[in-house]
């Protein structure tokens, strides 16, 4: 039973982490119908973008909370600024080509940044320092439930909220769900398409650069390649829920999760990363809408 | 980088030069924190790189220049084509459709011939040419290879197949576990080699086809995946340290570099002295592969098939 809790309380925090970088697959292929493979490397900067942003910002003197929230700001700020280039850069120019054209221009979006990244900062593994204060009330449990797996649910579960919130009620998710169902409707209506798409990459790139703030903090090392196998799997889980979906992102997101660290415990940790795609397999073969199936499929 | 500025309003420098100048600004603003610190990953600390954002600036500045230029320049063009074909054809001119010198070349009565020295030309580098020549041309004709297979499968008939190069891992790995454990040979693996690939792609093609356009892609990606995190985790395959000494091709058990490579030698004024011989077989093997290969590409994208396969798209 012990084995089971520890498995589900990893299985809860991967699936966060996944959820996170897979609303930014989700969005984006609601409005634009493209797999931005270059999402995975926006969350990679993003992770990259807090390391040094914790380490100039302690050497000016800052600490705890105050050090997280602005570390988190500088991440989110630098990501989102980098989703909003990548869009001007890569797919904009590609916007009428066919569908193939902007997948390998993302394709090669995602090899570019990983060198650059690879060559600016490191080729190995480098040693992230968990900038997570103590929470007090956590001390108890500590050894259930580290500080930094509860920051990482109750900061997954705000930004859930605030999306939801943003897409939901605000015009500007209005209008992305009008050019979701049909871009040339809403442009005819007067919706800046141009707009509503670069809002769609920086939401998404904002959510990714908290996703490697927070995973930074939690496998407390970072190094160029870990967007490839995180984008991946976040984009698995955007499928597995229904892609375009966003409830349905987070639903696949948690199952991947869990399948993922039960798997790892139970079968073999050798092979956590294969279950999660035969997973995707079997779940398109059974269900090829994803679990939220087409009919309730509520695009972005 | 934005494209509307310049609707056929041609090229305005003064305008372009601050339009890079802002490109430039804000690629600094972007770089800044990945390229003006590096962490020391000795001792952790900060290394301070405020320099190189000169050449940032630079570069961006440049770059972003040139690009709007090509860019003013391609709708330039355009407009003069759009003037031109609404004018009608200037008399006395004949357009044909497009033609390269490969298309000339092709078509032409000279057909035979030309491939012919195109072949020999092929045929003779390793008798003229460095081992890391022969290397690279080998490498290259792999990837010939691999892509007129992905063209079938992407270009034809119109699959997003992401998860294509898993089966070149597995018609390696064939040959290398049979070579490893049995001794089998090169020329007894190249067809089962073909045989596994063959049976794992029906494996993953029946259930599999049936999902169209992103949903293939992602499960075809998630096949390659599934098939390299299983090679590199099986004690079968010995993990990530891979397989090592595998024989390469054998000519009819001659021993190609004791017995015949003096007399290619002696024969060869340019041959280089360096040149494992062995590598040479593989380079004729791979280029008798890519002739067969489009070949029987050609063949097939003018049979029932192929057209089939257009038709699917």
């Amino acid at each position: 039973m012990e084995l089971f809790r520890d498995l589900f309380i990893s299985g809860l925090t991967k699936g966060s982490i996944y959820a996170l970088i897979a609303l930014g697959y989700t969005m984006v292929y609601g409005i634009i119908a493209l797999i931005n493979f270059a999402h995975g490397e926006i969350y990679m900067i993003g992770a990259f973008t807090s390391l040094i942003a914790a380490m100039v910002l302690s050497q000016l003197g800052m600490a705890g909370w105050g050090l997280l929230l602005s570390v988190g700001v500088v991440a989110v700020l630098y990501s989102a600024m980098y989703g909003w280039t990548v869009e001007k850069i890569a797919y904009k120019p590609l916007r009428d080509a066919s569908r193939l054209a902007p997948l390998i221009s993302a394709i090669g979006m995602s090899i570019f940044l990983q060198n650059y990244v690879q060559l600016v900062q490191s080729p190995n593994f480098l040693i992230f320092n968990n900038i997570v204060p103590d929470i007090g009330f956590l001390e108890p449990v500590s050894h259930i439930v580290n500080k930094t797996q509860f920051v990482i649910w109750v900061t997954t579960a705000l930004l859930m909220a605030a999306l939801t919130f943003i897409i939901k009620c605000t015009r500007m998710g209005m209008a992305m769900r009008a050019v979701a169902q049909d871009r040339d409707m809403a442009r005819l209506t007067g919706v800046n398409i141009d707009r509503v798409i670069s809002t769609t990459f920086v939401l998404g790139s904002a959510l990714a650069a908290v996703g490697g703030l927070l995973i930074g903090c939690y496998m407390q090392q970072v190094d160029f390649y870990i967007g490839f196998l995180a984008g991946m799997k976040a984009f698995t889980a955007a499928v597995l829920g229904g892609i375009g979906s966003i409830p349905g992102a987070v639903l696949g997101a948690l199952v991947l999760g869990f399948s993922e660290s039960f798997a790892a415990g139970y079968i073999s940790s050798d092979y956590e990363d294969v279950v999660a795609f035969v997973l995707l397999i079997v779940i398109l073969i059974v269900r090829p809408g994803g679990l939220m199936g087409e009919s309730q499929t509520q695009k972005v | 980088m934005s494209d509307n500025t310049h609707n056929g309003e041609g090229f305005h420098l003064g305008r372009e030069l601050k339009a890079s100048l802002l490109a430039a600004l804000w690629l600094v603003l972007l770089t800044c924190p990945l390229v003006a610190f590096q962490i020391n990953a000795a001792d952790g600390g900060l290394i301070y790189r405020w320099p190189l954002l000169i050449y940032v600036a630079a570069g961006g500045f440049v770059l972003s220049g040139l690009w709007r230029f090509l860019l003013a320049r391609r709708d330039m063009i355009r407009q003069s084509k759009a003037q031109a074909e609404f004018d009608g054809p200037a008399p006395g001119a004949k357009r044909g459709p497009a033609t390269t010198w490969v298309d000339v070349v092709l078509s032409s009565r000279y057909r035979a011939q030309g491939l012919a020295v195109v072949l020999l030309a092929l045929i003779s580098i390793p008798f003229w040419a460095s081992p890391y020549t022969v290397n690279i041309m080998i490498t290259a004709f792999i990837y010939i290879a691999l892509g007129l297979g992905l063209n079938i499968v992407v270009g034809v008939s119109g699959l997003l197949n992401l998860g294509y190069v898993a089966f070149y891992a597995i018609g390696a790995y064939t040959y290398a576990l049979l070579n490893h454990y049995f001794g089998l040979g090169f020329w007894i693996c190249l067809p089962l080699g073909a045989l596994t690939a063959t049976i794992l792609g029906l494996v993953l093609g029946f259930p599999v086809l049936r999902l169209r356009g992103d949903y293939l892609a992602i499960v075809t990606l998630g096949f390659g995946e599934i098939v390299r995190l299983v090679l590199t985790n099986m004690d079968v395959t010995r993990g990530p340290q891979g397989i090592r000494n595998i024989k390469p091709p054998s000519f009819f058990g001659i021993d190609l570099n004791a017995s015949v490579k003096p007399v290619l030698l002696k024969i060869s004024p340019f041959m280089d002295p360096n040149l494992d011989l062995n590598k040479a077989l593989i380079f004729f093997i791979i280029l008798a592969v890519v002739i067969i290969t489009i070949m029987a590409v050609f063949r097939l994208e003018n049979s029932r098939l192929g057209r089939a396969w257009l038709a699917l798209r």
